[in-house]
């Protein structure tokens, strides 16, 4: 049983004076298998400076620990530069894997795009 | 009836209807499964119940079941027969094996000689190597070339050999299920078949068979020659040697007629003895 | 032939009967193809022709196997066999594969042999066999082509070592793995007086080490420590955090013996050692034992881990729950939980890890077809009172039923204190 795991990144649309985002849409399951591939996608599209990314998660099905490393290490580098990493459409079965680990009180998370989008940090 | 396990595990087909004459085993040797036999078994059937299988690790055998220490030697085999005969609640057998099973069977017979009422050993070999004054027709360098034909050819089996075997558009009776599984092993277990076959020599055990033996040999065998069959006659004590006008290591496909009538009129005198008061 | 030279488009269209070409070269290549006879084309053929009685005799053979053979005809023809042209161990498999498929089938194609030619050379082949039949289906005699097949089995040959090296070099690294593996965990727990300990540990792939652990050791004359966790990822990298964990723990439960401070030098410990390029977190469940009357005081403390799951003497099952403790090692000053147990006669503590209710269980009924908590919870049910043996057995049990679907590592620790036994000390009943 192999995980199948797709990113891609959506349009957005300018918001305005605020930061646009960068917003990338996980799809399938995440899992050792597929957990550095993944990271390397999405750090493939981000620029190396203060940026704000958007994870929309609505598809993705199935993460285990290895995912979790994924966006931890990402959070980490967003936070080193001043960015924002926003979780959109976090699974159930993830939130609460993420109450359990305090991982709620460390990510920010909304529940939709358009909560993440009106929420853009200034330039 | 029976064990069910067992039965499954050697794919174990049941023909003829006299259940109440004798029943013959028909065990194959290395190389195929027992669709050697399909050319005798209907012939057999007429007259005996007939119980054929596959060996572990060939034909439609559990593979699973396969261990490389249990099959590193012939006596793992032997056990397996016993178990059957034991499990299946057969009567005494007339066991039939053709060219390495032919000394399963006398290992088998020699461990619990009350499971078998006649041995037939078909092109029969105790010791396929030469040694001293026996000549067996093989040396050591010729067994590993053996096991260098049957790696090369595990090659090319299932991308070469595959469409040659399935479309077999005027041998419509040979369907797609059985040509799959005929003579194919995984190429680990046939090695150690090759080993366990090639590399044995029982010579020792012939002379304490204590059953009935028949032994049938062929005018011309590269494998088991003239004089390999009247070692083994000479070694058995009473055993009958009959040479069928047949070539080649498996007269029961090249002379399927001859060969079930040479084993089925030894097999009656049990029917024979079974029958006096 | 055709050619296709520049000059040959001016040349008119041919008719469908008109000698391709153009020219007189053209007009006397093709007449040469015209005089090409049915004889010529057998006997130097760019392949072997052989044809044997039943009895393998050899009736016919053309000059292209002589010639590759370095026999002359006569040498052959009626007086040798196929068999007679293969290597011994040819002999052998032809007798034992070949023939037999060939009576059976009627052909046989692309069977790798060697023949061994006049001065003793060994010519390696490709050998196909059709079985010729007279009108009333009476085989005849046997049909042979032979090609050569020397830089097939070059090729072979080198496909045969790759293969043999890689899984060479497969079976070293699963030796490899499960040594790493084995240095992670405790040969074996160590008695407790008065506890009865059993574990499961199912490592999903022979190929890589797992970040599941767990470990049962004494801290001072009576009092007991363990722990179980999950390091996130798995592999090389997740070995050594598993190892750095395991000393980590084992030196602060020594030095303070309180698991939340056990927990607390561990975050520490993984914050600071894994800070850059390669962060590494875990979640754990920690556990103190200390001897309370006919059983223990078990004090947990969990960071990020799933509860643990108690399952009384009077039948009664319930999580444990130690929800708000942080991941570890993923801030500075990460917050753990703490609870306390009573472990008593007749109970049983339940660690895991997320392996097991992760595990792929459509039979269970949830929304996400894993097996979950709530599976859990009612498969402890079901068990009633039980022993930490009793508990792991039936567990396996439930692994076992997962087959396929158990895809991640799981690790499984079971505590308990047998039902009306000797006191905690395990002196002074006898």
């Amino acid at each position: 049983m192999t995980a199948v795991v797709e990113l891609r990144k959506l349009p957005v649309p300018s918001t305005g004076g605020l930061l646009t985002p960068t917003v990338l849409a996980v799809r399938g399951d995440l899992d050792h298998t597929n957990a550095t591939q993944l990271r390397q996608h999405v750090f493939a599209q981000l620029p190396d400076h203060r940026h704000h990314l958007v994870l929309d998660m609505t598809a993705l099905g199935f993460c285990d620990s290895s995912g979790i490393r994924v966006l931890l290490t990402v959070h980490t580098w967003m936070n080193e530069r001043a960015g924002l990493l926003v979780l959109v459409g976090v699974p159930p079965r993830l939130a609460r894997v993420f109450e359990l680990t305090c991982l709620d009180r460390l990510f920010t998370i909304r529940p939709t795009l358009a909560h993440a989008l009106r929420e853009s940090p200034a330039p | 009836m029976g064990d069910l396990d067992v039965q499954a595990r050697h794919h174990v087909t049941v023909s003829g209807r006299h259940t109440s004459g004798p029943t013959l085993m028909l065990a194959h040797g290395f190389g195929c499964d027992q669709n050697m036999w399909r050319l005798v078994e209907p012939i057999l059937a007429r007259d005996f119940r007939v119980v054929t299988f596959d060996h572990i690790g060939a034909g439609r055998s559990d593979l699973s079941a396969w261990r490389a220490e249990r099959y590193a030697t012939l006596d793992g085999y032997a056990d397996d027969v016993l178990a059957m005969c034991r499990d299946l609640d057969l009567p005494p057998v007339v066991f039939v094996g053709h060219s390495v099973s032919a000394m399963i069977g006398v290992l088998a017979a020699v461990r619990e000689p009350e499971r078998f009422a006649q041995l037939v050993l078909l092109v029969p070999s105790p010791c396929y190597i030469d040694h001293d004054d026996y000549r067996g027709g093989f040396t050591r360098a010729d067994i590993d070339e053996l096991l260098e034909s049957l790696e090369s050819n595990y090659l090319g089996w299932s991308a070469a050999m595959a469409p040659v075997i399935m479309g077999n558009a005027d041998r419509p009776e040979l369907g797609q299920e059985l040509t799959n599984s005929f003579c194919r092993t995984d190429p680990e277990i046939a090695r150690s078949f090759a080993k366990a076959t090639f590399l044995s020599d029982h010579r020792q055990e012939l002379a304490r068979v204590n059953v009935p033996t028949l032994v049938l040999d062929c005018t011309q065998d590269v494998i088991a020659p003239p004089e390999v069959g009247r070692f083994v006659h000479a070694q058995i004590p009473g055993s009958v040697l009959v040479t069928l006008p047949a070539t080649g290591h498996c007269p029961q496909l090249s002379a399927p007629q001859a060969t079930a009538e040479a084993i089925a009129i030894f097999a009656s005198e049990v029917a024979d003895t079974a029958d006096r008061p | 032939m055709m050619t296709s030279t520049g000059h040959d488009s001016d040349a008119p269209e041919p008719h469908d009967d008109a000698v391709p070409g153009d020219g007189a070269v053209g007009r006397a290549a093709f007449s040469a193809l015209l005089e090409d006879s049915p004889e010529d084309l057998y006997e130097n053929a760019p392949c072997g022709y052989l044809s044997t009685l039943l009895d393998g005799q050899i009736a016919k053979v053309n000059a292209t196997l002589l010639g590759w053979l370095g026999y002359r005809r006569e040498e052959l023809v009626g007086r040798r066999s196929f068999s007679d042209l293969l290597t011994m161990g040819g002999r052998l498999y032809h007798e034992t594969h070949f023939a037999p498929l060939l009576k059976m089938q009627g052909q046989i194609g692309g069977v790798a042999l060697e023949l061994r030619a006049a001065d003793g050379r060994r010519l390696p082949v490709l050998v196909t066999s059709v079985i010729k039949t007279s009108g009333d289906g009476q085989p005849q005699l046997v049909r042979t082509t032979i090609f050569d097949a020397t830089d097939r089995r070059a090729y072979e040959q080198e496909l045969l070592r790759a293969r043999r090296e890689a899984e060479q070099e497969r079976r070293r690294l699963q030796e490899l793995v499960t040594t790493l593996q084995a240095s992670l965990l405790p040969p074996s727990l160590p008695q407790v007086p008065g506890l009865r300990t059993a574990t499961l540990y199912h490592i999903a792939s022979r190929d890589e080490v797992s970040g599941d652990f767990y470990d049962l050791f004494q801290i001072s004359r009576d009092r007991w420590a363990f722990f179980l966790g999950d390091v996130c990822g798995k592999g090389a990298g997740a070995a050594s955090v598993t190892s750095l964990i395991r000393y980590t723990l084992r030196a602060a439960a020594a030095y303070d013996g309180d698991p939340l401070s056990m927990l607390t030098t561990l975050n520490t410990a993984l914050f600071r050692e894994y800070r850059s390029e390669d962060p590494r977190y875990c979640t754990v469940i920690v556990g103190v034992l200390t001897p309370d009357g006919d059983g223990f005081t078990v004090a947990l403390a969990s960071g990020g881990h799933p509860p643990a799951l108690l399952l009384g003497a009077d039948g009664e099952v319930a999580f444990r729950q130690t929800r708000g403790g942080m991941l570890v090692g993923m801030l500075a000053d990460a917050v753990f939980t703490t609870t306390s147990v009573r472990l008593g006669p007749g109970d049983t503590l339940l660690l895991y890890t997320d392996g097991l209710t992760e595990a792929h269980a459509p039979a269970s009924g949830t929304g996400d077809g894993r097996y979950g908590e709530e599976a859990l919870h009612a498969f402890a049910t079901g068990l009633g009172p039980t022993t930490a043996e009793g508990a792991i057995t039936a567990l396996a049990e439930v692994l076992r039923g997962f087959g396929d679907g158990l895809t991640d590592d799981a690790a499984v620790l079971a505590l308990s204190v047998p039902a009306a036994e000797i006191s905690p000390s395990g002196k002074g009943r006898l």
